[in-house]
């Protein structure tokens, strides 16, 4: 493989975001800058304007949590109106907007962002990630993985995010695929295994087949995008919420920055008890009331028991929907070979006990949870360019598409859970007597939400006028390989034919995406120059500490010579400029001072070794 | 040297076939080499190798560019049966995987481009051709090349095998021209033969709609039918006879409402039926690949192993022994090459389930070992024979002070015997003495 045809995958998260890449074959996660594998999906905005991504965002988010954004893997993709984004401007620190088009967008300062500007920024941290960890080498390819259960829409979105962050985006994979590819890539197995992901936001069961040579079929897939770790955080604040406001007739939810902290506070104790039996959260000082600004403590210890009632039936529900793919899919549950836990939450004991008990099997504890979704995606990413490469990935298509007919129906062409490429053709009749145009209204059904989505529409026009119901006209979904899904619509009788390509809209036009690229390109610039920036900065302030210490000294020892005191005018001089150029932040002649500076302290180091 | 020829999709025989060519193009499966064809025949292999030439010209065979590993112990026996003078044709020789697997690559790759930017190779064209021509005359099974009563297992393993070779992915950022949608109909048709026949529902529902038959119900009656081959890195189905084919256009993909494509079925199958005995290449017969058996009563229809044989012509014990032999191995094979895997396994599966009881199985295996035993044998004295060739070779040209010849010798040599010092050694020596000069 070229060096150029390199290919990262990324998982964008709802919490945490991870990289890898395969390296001569061995799949592997790239650390950031800390050392840490995982990097919170988070971006802040600081009082000075500057951007902020992952830990240093989350550090701050506190002190600065209106301009702290986090989980916008839930709104991308979604509409204004939704319900989804009714819920979160109620319960999120940071402000949500309508945006132009009916969408979302976010106000940090005083700028507003779309959440694929967000989403770019922390994809935009991933590729800098990679590339930091591989000098020299610019990397433009990646796979990134979206919920199985994610409608076009949203991964259009996730795609354009990609697009703003500079990658070429050469496919978009569901997290439970790629976990199975990560189990099973390189094993040669023949098995049939069910992932089980439960992420910070989202639950996905994924049923799939490995075949010899590196077949991975996707059976079935489903899952809730609503169902996840910030849901089981949730039940915990509200549990303190609630029991702070019993004691204290205080309402925590008022104040953003409390509740901040409780998120924090209840996330961890909820990470806590994965490990032991009993947490506590200790809040001191969580808010001020009254006219003498009392300060109220939070103090409370949890137990897991607590912990799994207050969240029993978000594990159920989990089952629930187990239950229902394997039954779509026609399979026991008996049938499943192994049970792959994907995600930070599958930790949890309650999780992972009804997981045996539902499937009746001990999951599988090979995979790292946190990082076995990134690592799918940068296999898929290398079996896509390397041609050496066997493994091939089956997909499905997650929703049932068709057409809206007569009488506001939804009539299927292609059924969810459909292996793709596919495509699927329907006859249809007129509706109506001496009707000459016929809608093609393309849907798209999800079933767990029972909604339907409009892709796409077109009319097809010129038909014979007859009565209704004799004349025909042959619809055809086809849906590529790449999930793009195109719909033609025929005239059996005159042959006409007219067709469209849907392309999901994410909310944003091209415009918008080629500026919002623009201004990331920018920021790649700036951070690279202020990377430098700060490098030479360090130095020179070390060389003027160094130069300033030996001052003294080498003043006295020099001073009885005319030459030494001209010397030391000249030292003295260099340090001033440096010290000017500084303040001025002037890269180019702090570059230059820092030149003279260091032959000076070079000179200072001489005299005062020399022996007098 | 040692080409590995597999049989073209081929309808009824344009030619007559002598019995001698008849009888070594039943053996041609995709995997045995012209060697183990020689071994497995008993034919002088300077025969087998002219023969498959006729076969060639005649355009029922092609050398395949079999791009998979194959086990150690086949592809030293390959290059030692033969023990080839001839040290130039070294490349077909799968004297090791690595060296095998490249090779054919590029065999496959150097294949000529028509210039009109379609990344596929000529072989790949034809194969997607035939397919997608042939796809809305051929009923679920065949597409999937498994029998009527082939089990989910069955089923299961054809698609997983085919289904890669025929997904958009394998030609990623492709310029694939027409052929992108044909590969696509190809693989919806699979997917769709593979959706139904896996449900039991929907299999009775369209076993009920697609009845076998009269002819196939005859062959059934017979001696077990056993595959006839198809082409390695396409698995094509051998044309189904044109004259019976109404000429309606193809509809974009097979996967329509099955009401849309009743009518124009039913006069086929009915055609189909009226023609039980003909020569014509009957449906039911597409698999992947056949066991070693040669054909004697017709082109492609083959009996199954361990089966009742039909009226055969005179073979020797020997060669019925070996062919039996070499069969077994490749029963008892572990990986064996994509196409003929998928065969393989599920002949074995048959083989057990239908033909053979645990007996016959346990005769089978320890027939098994004793052949590979002894192809391992021959192997390594073949090859510690061209190894003291090639050494020999190397050293005279260093002699005479040839050193690009002999840096040539010395390469072949270290590939035999990689992990020789003294041989790297004299090939750094030669590889430095051939650049000073």
């Amino acid at each position: 493989m070229e060096e150029l045809d390199r290919v990262i995958g990324i998982d964008l998260g709802t919490t945490n975001s991870c990289v890898a890449i395969v390296e001569e074959g061995v799949p592997q996660v790239i650390p950031n800058r800390g050392g840490y594998k995982t990097t919170p999906s988070m971006v802040a905005i600081t009082e000075a304007g500057k951007r902020l991504v992952g830990h240093i965002a989350k550090r701050q988010a506190i002190t600065n949590a209106e301009n702290t954004v986090y989980t916008a893997k839930r709104l991308i993709g979604r509409k204004w109106d939704s319900g989804p984004v009714k819920n979160a401007c109620q319960t999120v620190s940071y402000e949500i907007v309508e945006g132009p088009h009916g969408d979302v967008r976010i106000k940090l300062r005083d700028n507003l962002y779309s959440v694929q500007e967000i989403s770019a920024m922390i994809l935009q941290e991933m590729k800098i990630i990679a590339e930091e960890a591989r000098p020299g080498e610019e990397i433009s390819k990646a796979v990134i993985t979206v919920p199985a259960y994610f409608n076009d829409g949203q991964r259009q979105a996730t795609k354009d995010a990609g697009q703003i962050a500079g990658l070429d985006v050469i496919r978009i994979i569901n997290e439970p695929t790629a976990a199975a590819l990560a189990y099973g890539y390189g094993k040669d197995l023949d098995k049939l295994i069910a992932v089980f992901d439960l992420g910070g936001g989202t639950f996905d069961i994924s049923i799939l087949e490995i075949g010899e040579g590196g077949v991975f079929k996707v059976v079935a897939t489903a899952g809730d995008t609503f169902l996840g770790g910030e849901d089981f955080d949730g039940r915990v604040i509200d549990w303190l919420v609630d029991s702070f406001r019993e004691e204290n007739s205080v309402d925590l939810r008022e104040d953003r920055m409390a509740l901040q902290r409780l998120k924090d506070a209840a996330e961890k104790a909820k990470c806590e008890l994965s490990g032991v039996g009993e947490a506590d959260i200790n809040l001191p000082f969580i808010i001020s009331v009254g006219r003498s600004n009392e300060a109220l403590h939070l103090q409370r210890s949890i137990t897991r028991d607590q912990l799994e009632n207050l969240c029993k039936d978000l594990v159920d529900r989990c089952i629930e929907i187990c239950a229902g793919t394997l039954q779509d899919a026609q399979l026991e549950s008996s049938e499943v070979d192994e049970v792959v836990l994907v995600g930070g939450m599958t930790r949890m004991p309650l999780v992972q006990l009804s997981a045996a008990e539902f499937f009746g099997r001990e999951p599988c504890k090979g995979v790292h949870p946190d990082e076995v979704v990134a690592i799918g995606a940068a296999i898929q990413g290398m079996a896509l360019v390397d041609e050496t490469e066997e493994l091939i990935l089956l997909d499905v298509t997650p929703h049932a598409l068709g057409v809206m007919t007569y009488g506001k129906n939804f009539e299927e062409l292609i059924a969810q859970n459909t292996t793709v490429p596919t495509s699927q053709t329907k006859t249809f009749t007129t509706s109506r007597d001496n009707q000459t145009a016929v809608k093609i209204l393309v849907m798209q059904h999800e079933s767990i939400e029972a909604q339907d989505q409009l892709l796409g529409e077109f009319i097809l026009t010129g038909l014979r006028s007859a009565p209704k119901g004799q004349v025909e006209i042959e619809v055809t979904f086809a849906i590529d390989s790449d999930g793009i899904v195109s719909v033609s619509a025929k005239d059996l009788e005159t042959g006409q034919e007219q067709s469209i390509q849907v392309t999901a809209s994410s909310g944003l036009t091209p415009e918008e995406i080629e500026e919002m690229m623009e201004s990331a390109q920018e920021y790649m610039v700036d951070r690279k120059h202020s990377d430098e920036y700060e490098a030479i900065e360090q130095q020179a302030e070390k060389l003027i500490a160094d130069v300033e210490k030996l001052f003294p000294e080498v003043e006295k020892i020099v001073a009885s010579s005319d030459f030494g005191r001209e010397a030391i005018g000249k030292a003295r001089g260099v340090l001033t400029k440096t010290k000017q150029s500084l303040d001025d932040k002037e890269l180019s002649a702090l570059k230059e001072h820092i030149e003279a500076l260091s032959r000076t302290l070079r000179m200072f180091k001489g005299v005062v070794s020399r022996p007098h | 040297m040692s080409r590995i020829p597999r049989r073209l999709p081929a309808g009824a025989p344009q030619v007559s076939l002598s019995p001698q060519e008849d009888h070594l193009l039943g053996v041609v499966d995709a995997t045995l080499s012209e060697d183990d064809l020689a071994f497995v025949t008993g034919m002088d292999p300077d025969e087998v190798s002219s023969t498959l030439d006729r076969l060639v010209d005649m355009g029922l065979v092609v050398f395949a560019s079999d791009d998979d590993e194959r086990e150690e112990d086949e592809g030293s026996a390959a290059g030692g049966t033969d023990d080839d003078a001839n040290g130039a044709d070294d490349e077909a020789s799968p004297d090791s995987d690595a060296t095998a697997a490249g090779d054919s690559e590029t065999a496959a790759s150097e294949e000529p481009d028509p210039g009109d930017g379609i990344d596929l190779s000529h072989t790949m064209r034809e194969g997607i051709d035939l397919l997608f021509e042939q796809l809305e005359f051929l009923n679920h099974y065949d597409v999937l090349s498994v029998e009527r009563d082939a089990g989910v297992a069955d089923i299961r393993g054809a698609y997983l095998k085919m289904a890669p070779k025929f997904h958009p992915d394998r030609y990623f950022r492709k310029s694939l021209g027409p052929f992108k949608q044909k590969i696509e109909a190809i693989f919806g048709a699979l997917t769709k033969a593979h959706d139904t026949l896996r449900n039991p529902a929907r299999r009775k529902a369209y076993d009920a709609k697609h009845p076998v038959g009269k002819a196939a119900q005859a062959r059934r009656n017979r001696p077990p039918v056993a595959p006839t081959p198809a082409p390695s890195p396409s698995i094509v189905p051998p044309p189904a006879p044109s004259v019976e084919c109404e000429p309606i256009e193809p509809p974009p993909t097979p996967a329509m409402p099955s009401e849309a494509l009743k009518p124009p079925r039913v006069p086929r199958v009915a055609a189909r039926q009226s023609r039980p005995g003909s020569g014509a290449q009957p449906r039911r017969d597409v698999e992947a690949s056949p066991p070693p058996r040669p054909v004697q009563r017709r082109r492609g229809a083959r009996s199954r192993p361990g089966g009742k044989r039909p009226s055969s012509p005179p073979q020797s014990d020997e060669q019925r022994q070996a062919q039996r032999d070499a069969l077994v191995r490749k029963l008892r094979r572990g990986s064996a090459p994509p196409p003929p895997t998928q065969t393989a396994t599920r002949l074995a599966q048959r083989t057990s389930r239908i033909d053979t009881g645990d007996a016959a199985q346990n005769v089978q295996q320890s027939a098994a070992e004793k052949l590979r035993g002894r192809f391992s044998k021959i192997g390594d004295e073949a090859r510690q024979r061209r190894l003291k060739r090639y050494l020999s070779h190397g050293e005279q040209a260093m002699h005479a002070a040839d050193y690009r010849v002999a840096v040539e010798a010395f390469r072949q040599a270290l590939r035999l015997s990689p992990r020789d010092t003294d041989i790297a050694d004299k090939l750094n020596e030669a590889e430095r003495q051939a650049s000073t000069e």
